[in-house]
């Protein structure tokens, strides 16, 4: 049991359950005492849930029974069951079940709750038996003829329903109507009672308020379930055509009665080529338009239709000669041809709400008066101080009171007050227009963003794509210039190889600078004297490390700064020495003289290179050449590998933008998807707010009449009369 | 008008309860006569909602398909909190739920014999969820994964009644500032309307419960209170007109959020949190 925080709050449908569990415990009634509950699979009282209760099915002695357990407390209740259990026990009708209230029915843990006990019937939900005869044109008819004559009786008697829908029309095996739950009953008794619910939706004027509770409640709804009939039977590929599976509605949806000029419904109604049909989706259209509920006509099947409330009828093709249209149907349909769809398209203006006045009520009567005792008054005053004793000051006293009387007759006056609250509630309504404009604006303007960062985000990738291609490339070209300066390198290196002949040569000059250079070292100054070198210039030339013909290369004189001139000799290794005694011409005797046995040596050196030299210069070069191949490849490898390395890394860097780019987009169309749907609210808030504002609009219109000019004509008008 | 869409099979709403299973849920509340862990309490309330939704959508028939149920429980991580058939799963339509409970438990209690007398009576009942108390609170997680759960739903049911999240819990996130992933969850609309996310938080101290406030109700001292609320969608106008038959003062800018509630709250904050609107 779930606590509660107030008594008046009323067992919930689990409490129900578990109390139910022990009938015997739970029921004051000895012969629902003595009964079974009906369990579900596991075991559990198995109920029917509504919106105010739920209905138990107990096999007793006596027999089966629906036993209704309520929910929520409503008003009255008591009451409103006896006023209707008497109403219906008047009526005697075949479609309805008898019940019995019991106050103090279920006990729930200590207190006891009202329950309703009702004859069980063996019966399908309408939409259930629908979905298996929908196709079997005879039995719908029949339905449809047994709905008229049920909802004539209901009205004939002055009942309505209440909620009148799928749900509360049972069909019996042998295809009986049988009509159920009569919590928001309305009979005549129950007159001044307030209303116990609105009905569901895709039954209800778009016009019904919490506030309609009278006879003549089910006639929207009649004619919604009448229609629908008449279409399944006519046409039975509606019944999935108009209804998704599972819909818990006929073939209208409330919005269909909202917007009847985009409905699909009336569309299809209309496009059939039904005329009969197209007629009664029309006169349906016409009715939700209507912006008050009592302007709708009881359902009374026409004879256009070839529909007898007590017989099966037979529809009739549709033929040209149906054009005329029943006196019931005048009033309701715009006088053009039931299939010409232009008419539906436009506003209709069938239903202009009658121009408002001021009825001749007691209020018209007390404001004539105080006119009257007001222009007594002021005649009085200005006669008052000679024909009368009393003061003027009071005559005209009396008369101020007079027009204010008026005035507040005129302020307090229900008309005014109506016309005061119509044009308030046009304007709250054009607030709410602009308010849900605005948001539209917002919405669409949020999705224009988001697009746009979108974009961005996709210029985004698409520019870190091209860097990611612009990157690989450039390492791609800085590896084809290495290779290119490589090979070029090499090139140049194989060019300057040759057949070898360059090395020959080299091989060949090394061989005869050799030559020269060992006759060099080899001729002794001691051995072979220059002219004169003696001995002891010999000798000092020794001790300076002269000794050879290669240990100097030349002289020079030098003037030493004015001091007198000094011979140097230029030695073989480099720099310069000063020898006693070797004067200028001495040094010049040495120089010929290594010139002329270097001009010898070059003479004898050798002109060809040896077989063996040959050879290994022939080696060489092969050599030389395989380094350069090896260079070439390993220079091309390089190459090779930094282009693989750059592709690779251009791959990775794609995945990963890939990967980036997926994740964006799952999101990206979740918010698409999430901004659109907002979109959408926004939209049909607009619409609605549309709707509703031309609603208040045309009865805001009704009330030009009602202003103060018209009040003193309308009293001027009834004293004239 | 957004939250007045058609509830119906063919056009179907979620609950995603999310269920703290920290540690310190195992602490008792309740007052000396009767002391129950926390844990028991909301798994207990949680079962007993559960129950009552597949009541409320019972109709001939059979129980219909008018919303999808997930528990998730959050601890040691965040996952699914179902056990037996349904364990692992995630949202799950409700005819499947009514008929896989994890086990039917059964309670005896005295009741009058209506002669005078009272009789021991055992009422059975079925259970979907078991409480459990141990890890932290990773409440950005649980936020994270409803996300992802809620979204999935509204792209199947673009036009549904909005998917409507509870949140029970008992201490702070340990997992980060779940502001920013609430807020993130309450982004996320029908053509209906944005998702609605309430919270309540249950507590030990047995102070007054702070039920459904408004921008001008006096909020307890407290960030944590504090974040809460603001993490909380308003109460659309049919649970403020529920509430307040129920004899709860809220206006139009009440949240759908309880701090310190009690064992009786934590009840109401469910029952009046799921009336997402007039069932047929």
């Amino acid at each position: 049991m779930a606590p509660q925080r107030t008594s008046a709050l009323y067992p919930n449908g689990s409490a129900y359950v578990g109390a139910l569990q022990h009938p015997q415990t739970a029921f004051t009634d000895p012969d629902l005492r003595a009964g079974t509950v009906q369990e579900n699979v596991l075991g559990f009282p198995d109920p029917r849930s509504g919106n105010f209760a739920s209905v138990f099915k107990v096999t007793s002695p006596t027999g089966q029974w629906a036993v209704k357990c309520f929910t929520r407390q409503v008003e009255h209740q008591q009451q409103r069951y006896a006023a209707i259990d008497a109403a219906l026990n008047r009526l005697e009708h075949a479609a309805l079940v008898h019940f019995n209230y019991q106050p103090e029915g279920v006990n729930i843990n200590g207190t006891r709750y009202p329950l309703l006990k009702m004859q069980w019937v063996d019966a399908q939900e309408l939409l259930r038996w629908l979905e298996h005869h929908h196709r079997d044109q005879e039995k719908v008819f029949h339905l449809a003829g047994q709905l008229v004559d049920l909802v004539h009786a209901l009205e004939d008697a002055g009942i309505a329903h209440g909620d009148l829908q799928h749900g509360n029309l049972l069909v019996t095996a042998a295809g009986k109507l049988v009509l159920v739950d009569y919590d928001g009953m309305f009979v005549p008794e129950l007159a001044g009672y307030p209303a116990t619910e609105k009905g569901l939706p895709h039954y209800q004027h778009p016009a019904r308020s919490d506030a309609d509770y009278g006879p003549g409640l089910d006639r929207f709804s009649a004619w919604v379930i009448y229609t629908s009939l008449y279409a399944i039977a006519t046409h039975s590929p509606l019944w999935t055509e108009l209804r998704e599976p599972g819909a818990e509605r006929l073939l209208f949806t409330h919005d269909d009665f909202l917007d009847p000029v985009t409905s699909t419904a009336f569309t299809a109604l209309r496009t059939l080529g039904n005329t009969q049909l197209a007629k009664l989706g029309d006169a349906l259209v016409s009715f939700a338009r209507s912006p008050r509920l009592d302007r709708i006509p009881a359902l009374d099947p026409p004879d256009l239709l070839g529909v007898a409330s007590t017989t099966i009828p037979t529809p009739r093709t549709p033929g040209p000669d149906t054009d005329q249209l029943p006196d019931w149907l005048t009033d309701h349909v715009p006088q053009t041809r039931a299939t010409t769809t232009s008419s539906l398209l436009q506003e209709n203006d069938d239903h202009k709400l009658p121009l408002q006045t001021f009825p001749g009520d007691s209020r018209l009567m007390a404001a004539r008066l105080a006119i009257v005792t007001a222009l007594l008054g002021a005649a009085g005053g200005v006669s008052g101080s000679r024909l009368t004793a009393i003061n003027p000051l009071l005559w005209y006293l009396l008369a101020l009171t007079a027009v204010l009387l008026v005035a507040w007759l005129y302020t307090r006056h229900p008309q005014v007050h109506a016309r005061r609250q119509a044009l308030q509630d046009h304007h709250d309504a054009k607030q709410a227009t602009s308010k849900a404009h605005q948001q539209l604006s917002g919405a669409q303007h949020q999705l224009a963003e988001f697009e746009q960062r979108c974009r961005q985000h996709q210029n985004d990738f698409d520019t870190t794509r091209a860097a990611i291609a612009q990157k690989s490339r450039d390492a791609m070209t800085a590896a084809s210039n290495v290779l290119r300066a490589a090979l070029q390198q090499i090139s140049g290196e194989r060019t300057a190889l040759g057949d070898g002949s360059g090395m020959r040569h080299a091989v060949l000059a090394r061989k005869q600078k050799e030559h020269v250079g060992y006759a060099l070292t080899n001729s002794l100054i001691t051995n072979d004297p220059p002219e004169d070198i003696n001995t002891l210039r010999t000798k000092y030339l020794a001790e300076k490390g002269i000794r050879s013909a290669a240990d100097f290369t030349g002289y020079y004189v030098s003037d030493q700064g004015g001091r007198g001139e000094r011979t140097y000799l230029r030695r073989a290794g480099g720099g310069s020495v000063y020898v006693k005694q070797i004067g200028k011409g001495c040094a010049a005797n040495l120089v010929a003289w290594r010139e002329s046995i270097e001009q010898r040596a070059e003479r004898s050196a050798p002109k060809t290179l040896t077989a063996f030299e040959e050879n290994w210069v022939r080696g060489e070069l092969r050599r030389q050449l395989d380094l350069l191949d090896q260079r070439e490849k390993q220079a091309h490898q390089q190459r090779d590998g930094t282009a693989r390395a750059a592709r690779a890394a251009e791959q990775a860097a794609y995945a990963e933008q890939d990967a980036r780019q997926k994740r964006l987009q799952a999101e990206t169309t979740s918010e698409r998807n999430n901004l659109n749907r907002l979109k959408t609210r926004a939209e049909s808030e607009l619409k609605t707010c549309r709707m509703h504002q031309g609603r208040r609009e045309k009865i805001a219109a009704c009330y030009t009449d009602i202003t103060g000019t018209r009040f003193l004509q309308r009293m001027a008008w009834m004293a004239r009369r | 008008m957004p939250y007045t869409a058609e509830i119906s099979r063919s056009n179907p709403s979620c609950f995603v309860f999310l269920l703290d299973q920290s540690h310190s849920m195992i602490d008792t509340i309740g007052d000396a006569a009767v002391q129950q862990r926390k844990a028991d309490v909301v798994a207990d309330a949680l079962n007993r909602l559960l129950q009552e939704l597949v009541i409320k959508c019972a109709k001939e028939g059979g129980v219909r398909d008018y919303f999808q149920v997930a528990v998730i429980g959050y601890g040691a991580g965040a996952a699914s909190a179902f056990g037996g058939e349904l364990a692992g799963r995630d949202l799950v339509p409700l005819s499947q739920v009514a008929i896989h409970p994890m086990q039917i438990e059964t309670r005896s209690k005295k009741v009058p014999d209506g002669a005078g007398g009272l009789i021991e009576q055992s009422t059975r009942f079925p259970v979907w969820v078991k409480p459990v108390a141990a890890n932290g609170t990773p409440m950005c997680q649980a936020l994270q994964h409803t996300r992802r759960l809620v979204d999935q739903f509204l792209t199947e049911h673009p036009d549904c009644f909005p998917p409507v999240v509870l949140n029970l819990s008992d201490g702070a996130s340990t997992d980060g500032d779940p502001g920013q992933d609430a807020a993130k969850l309450r982004e996320l609309s029908s053509t209906d309307g944005n998702v609605l996310l309430f919270n309540l938080h249950v507590s030990t101290e047995g102070s007054q419960p702070t039920i459904f406030p408004g921008q001008d109700a006096a909020l307890p001292a407290d960030d944590y209170a504090r974040l809460l609320f603001s993490m909380s969608s308003p109460l659309p106008a049919h649970m403020r007109a529920y509430a307040s038959q129920q004899g709860l003062p809220v206006d139009d800018s009440s949240r759908g959020f309880v701090f310190n509630a009690d064992i009786t709250t934590v009840v109401q904050f469910l029952d009046i949190g799921t009336r997402a609107s007039d069932l047929r």
